[in-house]
Order: C-alpha cells, then structure tokens, then sequence
C-alpha cells in the first residue's frame, strides 16, 4: 500500500512538473508564432523597374580613356527582409544584345564572337548567395557571376540608398553597386593587349517596386 | 600597337606555318625518292594542319575552357577531333567505316554551331533539318575535295585552301568577329605550310586526312561567323568555293596550279565584295571606334 502511494505521487509530481513546463513553453511558442508573422509581414519581394534603374560598364581604352557603355534591356527580383539582413536575396538578369555604346558598328561588334557572343550566351545573369549586413545601409553580397557563358563567384558590395513606401508608387528600394571584374576571367580576351582594358568597371542602381509597379 | 602586330605574325602566322612545315617534311621525306616511301606520309596532313592550327588558337585565344562555354571552344575541339579522324583516315579503312565517322564529326560541328538563341526558339523538326542539311554540305565539300585531291597531288588543293581561306578571313574580319579573322589566319598559315611542303615535293597529297581538319574547321567558322553576319548568300558561297577547283578539273586548259588556285579564289572574292556592299549600305558615317 505504501509503495503504491509513494508511485501516485511520484506520477502526479511528474505530471505537475510537465505541466508547469508546458506552461512556460506555450507563450514562448505562441510568441515565436507571432514573431514569425511579423518577420513575413516585414519580407518584400520587389521587381527591378528598368525605367529607373541602369547597368553602365567602363573600360579604358587603348590606355588613354574611359570609355562607357550601358544594357538597355534587363529585369531582376529582389527579396528583402526589413529584419534579417542574411535573407536579402537578389537576381539580376541582362539581354547581351541590348549593349549600347553609342556606336552601331562597335555595338555589333560587342555583340559577336569577340565579346559577349550573344548568339550562345544571351543573357548576363547575376544571383546573390549570401548576404550579411556590412554598416549602415551597406551590404556585402557573395554571389554568382554568369557572363559569356562563365559562372564566376563574385563579392560586392551593396548600398542601400533608400526604402520608401511613395503615396502613387508604393513601396520603392533603391540599391546601388560598383565593381570591377576581370573579362578574361570569363574566356573574353580579344583585344586584351592594349585596345581594351581586362578590368571591366559595372556600375548598377537599381530601382525596385513592390507588385510589378 | 606594333608589338601586338608582331605577336599576331610570330603565333597566327609563322608558329602555324613551321609546324605545318616540320610535320609534312618529317611525314613525306623529301629526301627519299622511293615512291613506295610516299605512303608513310599521309598522316603528316592531318597532323600538320591540326597542331599548327591549334597552338596558333591557344596562342591567339587562350586555352578553351571546359566543358565549352563559346564557339571558339567548339572551334578548338573540332580541330581535335578533325585531327583524330584525320589520323584514323591515313590508316586504310573500309569506305563506310570512313564514311561514318566523317559523318558523325560533320553532323556534331553542325549541331554546335546551330547558336544557343537559336536552338532555344525553334522547333527539334527545324533544328533537325538545319543540322542535317548544314552536315551535308560539309560532308558533300569534303568528300568532293577529297576526290579531287586523290588525283591532284602537289600544293594546288592546299594552296587553293590556304588563299581561299585568307580571302575569307577578311570577310570574317569585316562582318563579325577579328578574332575569327585571326582563327581563319591560323588555320591559312598552317595550309600554306603544307603547300610549301607539296611544291618541293609533287608526291604529297592532301587525300586522306588533311581535309579531315581543314573542311570542318573552315566550314564552323563560317558558320560561325554566320551567327552574326546577314548577307544570306555569302557563307555559302565561301562554303563552296572549294568546289571550284572542280571546274579546273573539266577544263584542260586550266589545269596550271595558278589557274586552279584563282578559280578557287574567286568565289570568295565575290562573297567578301557582296559583305562590303552590305556594309556600305548599312554605314552611317560612323567614325573608327
């Protein structure tokens, strides 16, 4: 009899203890439950707005100047989150047929075997794989580089130049980015002896808007 | 700029062309004048044209990268494969067996140089047709040629190649792409050296093997540079221009090697001046950029 009672009460302290550890869990769980919808709340998924935003690239030329060029056709998805800096992701596709320099001839040229080779490798394609925040407004982005058909790592830095929710536009955010990459890394070597630099400097500014505006 | 244009003439011409000169005379034995020697000769050919071409292409172009990301590195496998099948093709084999695998490299060169855009926006029953059509004309260039110079020995089909080739090399310079102009140099130098090799000795052929790596390698650069290029009929008629050295063939009064040579040359003169009536109607004054 008194080992029976001694198990009664050994399972009901049991009890009494799973219970007021369950007790102090739930808030717990509901809050992480609550937070996590606020973290979603704060995650917005913005599309590239071609209309305001650019991709210029320079190049020395001959060694004497600097010559720029810009891609007039490209699109991209940024995926920010208001919270967490590391789940920021960005994808940035270029057209290769759409470089403009100013020049038809030198256009048609960039466009051929020589450089971009756009009829094999028609899109430029940049994909961030990692993101951590680096100071204010700026971020260093590990990335993938696809360009005449190489697929490089690559490491830039990011600015954030603004985050706004506009009355007519909705929300908008700007990011901005220069860096510098070396073209025969990615097989493009013609003219490298001196007519134009290997060092290829891409300046992006991106405006994003939410849902497509 | 004068150090890039002695570098262009050391590894696009002079490299290609000592190569081609050193394996045709290693291969033919000028020396010996035992005709039953002349057989130990035919795999020089392929090898000559091969390896002049494909240090001039690292030198120019760097090493391909793998697996192949752009043309010229189709450009580079092709020229080491057309040197296998070119080696394979001095060994006496039977007709199908040759026939085959020419077909497999004519069919594979077609397909790769069929542009990704391109693949991407049509059907597989247009893309078949394309890549059997373009196969065969290759295969049709070669085999013909082939015939030819299995009853012409001596420098005229190689010849004939070399100037038809640096002919087109202007139009490739002209229409797309230097690099393609300096590819097409490469592979002119390294037929020139072969022809060099075949003057001093009548005995060389080009048969068996040597066209194994020329007619490919010529015909994906045209096709190639066709990617870009809008004149519809000039990349056939380069592509056929070889064929002209048929006509000489026929006449018995044409028969000099200059004769042939010119014939062969002619075709790609009027493709080079069709490309610059294009660009002539295209050109808005623009400066040199």
């Amino acid at each position: 009899m008194g080992k029976l009672m001694t198990r009664i009460g050994c399972a009901a302290l049991l009890s009494v203890s799973a219970l007021t550890v369950a007790g102090m869990a739930l808030p717990r769980a509901a809050a992480n439950v609550a937070a996590s919808s606020t973290r979603q709340a704060n995650v917005d998924t913005f599309k590239i707005d071609p209309a305001h935003s650019s991709v210029v690239f320079k190049v020395k030329h001959m060694g004497v100047s600097y010559v720029y060029g810009r891609f007039n056709e490209f699109s991209g998805e940024v995926v920010w989150d208001g919270e967490d800096p590391t789940k920021h992701s960005i994808k940035a596709e270029v057209k290769a047929t759409s470089v403009d320099t100013n020049s038809n001839g030198r256009d048609n040229h960039l466009r051929g075997p020589d450089f971009f080779d756009s009829a094999n490798s028609p899109t430029i394609v940049f994909e961030s794989t990692g993101v951590k925040e680096s100071g204010s407004d700026k971020y260093e982005v590990e990335g993938k580089l696809t360009l005449h058909g190489v697929t490089k790592p690559i490491n830039v830095t990011i600015e954030k130049v603004g985050l706004a929710d506009l009355p007519r536009m909705g929300k908008r955010l700007g990011l901005a980015c220069e860096f510098t990459v070396k073209r025969s890394e990615f097989g493009m070597t013609y003219g490298i002896d001196g007519a134009v630099s290997d060092e290829v400097t891409i300046l992006l500014a991106f405006e994003c808007g939410v849902g497509g505006r | 700029m004068e150090e890039f244009i002695q570098k262009q003439l050391v590894w696009a011409v002079a490299m290609p062309l000592g190569i081609a000169i050193v394996c045709m005379v290693i291969a033919w034995r000028p020396w010996q004048r035992d005709k039953r020697e002349s057989v130990r000769g035919w795999w020089g050919g392929p090898l000559a044209i091969g390896l002049g071409y494909l240090v001039g292409h690292v030198a120019i172009n760097k090493w391909p990268s793998l697996p192949p990301s752009s043309g010229d590195d189709y450009l580079f496998l092709f020229a080491v494969a057309g040197t296998v099948v070119g080696v394979l093709e001095s060994i006496r084999m039977p007709v199908w067996i040759r026939w085959s695998i020419r077909l497999v490299l004519c069919t594979t060169v077609s397909w790769f140089m069929l542009s990704k855009g391109y693949k991407s926006g049509h059907t597989a029953g247009i893309l078949a047709a394309w890549t059997a059509g373009q196969a065969l004309a290759i295969f049709l260039v070669w085999t013909l040629l082939e015939r030819l110079a299995e009853r012409r020995t001596g420098p005229s089909v190689p010849l004939a190649l070399s100037l038809l080739i640096a002919v087109a090399s202007v139009y490739f310079l002209r229409g797309s792409s230097g690099k393609l102009a300096q590819l097409a140099g490469v592979l002119s130098a390294s037929l020139g050296g072969a022809a060099l090799v075949a003057m001093s000795v009548p005995r060389v052929s080009s048969a068996r093997g040597l066209l194994a790596v020329a007619i490919p390698l010529y015909c994906a650069l045209i096709l190639y540079s066709w990617q870009y290029d809008k004149p519809f009929g000039t990349p056939i008629l380069l592509a056929a221009a070889p064929l002209a050295l048929w006509i000489a063939e026929w006449r018995e009064s044409l028969t000099a090697v200059v004769g042939r040579v010119l014939l062969a040359v002619v075709p790609a003169l009027f493709a080079l001046t069709l490309l610059l009536w294009f660009l002539l109607d295209q050109a808005s004054g623009e400066s040199l950029y």
